[in-house]
């Protein structure tokens, strides 16, 4: 997800380039807002988005659920 | 019965005479965790950013910096056969420009420079057009929209005036001009 909208942005800084060595400055705006989206949105993900089934520890992540159900079998 | 491995911990404490034996640092093999490459995508993610909103910050700053020019002579153009073309510089000596006097009479002039690559153009007698050699583009003489080829966009327009029989460049305009269909 992160890497295709990645290619998103690149895409829209080539269309950047091109409409601004074409002159056309109405278009520019509009894909330096869609730019930023695309960058609220990885850094949403970045920040907010984990695993479901996973909880944060120092030392990486570990599955809790797998875990407790290992407990209650042995 | 053998216990369960479920983690990293398990693993390694299940493995350590082993590790002992032959020292293996397994933190090593994993040289970018899954956090270090989100981050440096998001870090990506920022630069695309600030090079499009800089790219576009400075077009506009450069479009009011050029956007007016002084008229200059081109110097032999009255002269000109029809159906014949002369390369001149306008609006800076940098700046490579060609004047076409078509079949009728009439005068037109554009920037040299390609809109695909920034080859120069020429004006092809044969076939009246404007063409580009690199990539075999070609641009309507009348014009300057692109006619066929991979440029995606006009010819800069170069307005001309004949003042008392001499031909003047008068300015310079950018064409967005989409492909002629
Ligand atoms: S540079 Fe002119 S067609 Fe490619």
């Amino acid at each position: 997800m992160l890497v295709m909208i990645n290619i998103a942005q690149l895409w829209i800084l080539a269309a950047t380039v091109d409409a601004a060595l074409a002159r056309n400055y109405s278009v520019l705006m509009p894909l330096v807002i869609a730019s930023g989206v695309c960058l609220i949105i990885t850094v949403s993900i970045i920040r907010w988005w984990r695993p479901v089934s996973r909880r944060k520890t120092s030392t990486g992540y570990i599955r809790t659920q797998s875990r407790s159900n290992e407990t209650e079998n042995h | 019965m053998s216990k369960k491995l479920s983690d990293e911990d398990d693993v390694r404490t299940a493995t350590a005479p082993f590790q002992a034996e032959f020292p293996y640092e397994r933190a090593e093999e994993a040289q970018v965790t899954r956090r270090e490459f989100c981050n440096f995508l998001g870090l990506t993610s920022a630069a695309l950013f600030v090079a499009t909103g800089g790219f576009a910050v400075k077009a506009v700053i450069d479009a009011r910096e050029t956007e007016s020019f002084s008229a200059a002579q081109i110097t032999g153009a009255e002269a000109l056969a029809p159906n014949t073309s002369l390369n001149f510089n306008y609006p800076t000596e940098r700046d490579s420009a060609i004047l076409i006097k078509t079949a009728n009479g009439e005068y037109h002039a554009y920037g040299q420079k390609c809109t695909h690559l920034a080859c120069p153009v020429y004006y092809s007698q044969d076939h009246q057009r404007l063409e580009c050699p690199c990539h075999e583009g070609a641009f309507d003489v009348a014009t300057g929209n692109v006619l066929y080829g991979p440029p995606p966009r006009a010819l800069d327009t170069i307005e001309v005036e004949i003042r008392d029989g001499q031909v003047w460049a008068t300015g310079r305009k950018p064409t967005g001009g989409e492909h002629a269909s």
